[in-house]
């Protein structure tokens, strides 16, 4: 009986790890910029990630393997918003262009004394 | 139940990972490609995760680990490149 809830437990966090996943890359496709491409893409990737190595957390056997799936789930969870951050930074200081009708807020322009401000375009 | 489970998230996460590979070969900017390529960094490591079920070789969760942190040096280093046009 508690094996059959351990799989139930198991296919339900596989499936939400799934939509998250699915839901990002929809994000990833049909959003028209770098900017708003990230801001689908940062938390869906890390939820989905994190939600299916959870559900594989109830599959494997032994506790070796248990440690090695919540050791990359604690690595999946600070390195991808580090990266997102980053890839973020990288494209405001080459100067992608943004689409019509946004507008910046700028922060970094204040801190660096000018030199990073948005450059001449990708 | 779960095998069939494990069958379409395999295939699921398939037809993603070509979703992204089409956004790395359209997307107009550099960073495009760097996040689509992160993305399907991403899906190839959930594919890993449910090979090891499907195969039942517990081994490659430090595949999947170690795929994880050399990921992650070779976006920073891409990255670092785009921003100052060199490597070192």
């Amino acid at each position: 009986m508690l094996w059959v809830l351990r799989d139930i437990l198991a296919i339900i966090f596989l499936l939400l790890g799934f939509f998250f996943l699915a839901v990002g890359i929809i994000g990833l496709i049909r959003l028209p910029d770098i900017y708003n491409r990230l801001h689908a893409l940062g938390k869906c990737d890390t939820m989905g990630t994190g939600l299916i190595i959870l559900g594989m957390m109830l599959l494997v056997p032994g506790m070796t393997n248990v440690v090695k799936l919540a050791l990359m789930g604690a690595l999946t969870y600070t390195i991808n918003p580090v990266m997102t951050h980053i890839i973020t930074k990288t494209a405001y200081v080459r100067g992608t262009p943004m689409t019509e009708g946004s507008f910046i807020i700028s922060t970094y322009y204040e801190e660096d004394e000018g030199e990073f401000f948005v450059g001449e375009g990708d | 139940m779960i095998d069939a489970v494990m069958y379409f998230l395999a295939a699921g996460v398939g037809i993603l990972g070509l979703a992204a590979l089409y956004r790395a070969f359209v997307g107009p900017t550099a960073t495009d490609r760097i996040v689509a390529m992160n993305m399907i960094v991403t899906t190839v490591v959930v594919y890993i995760l449910i090979f090891v079920y499907i195969d039942g070789n517990y081994f490659f969760i430090d595949v999947a680990l170690l795929f994880i942190l050399a990921a992650f040096i070779v976006t920073l280093c891409v990255l670092k490149f785009l921003r100052e046009g060199r490597l070192l």
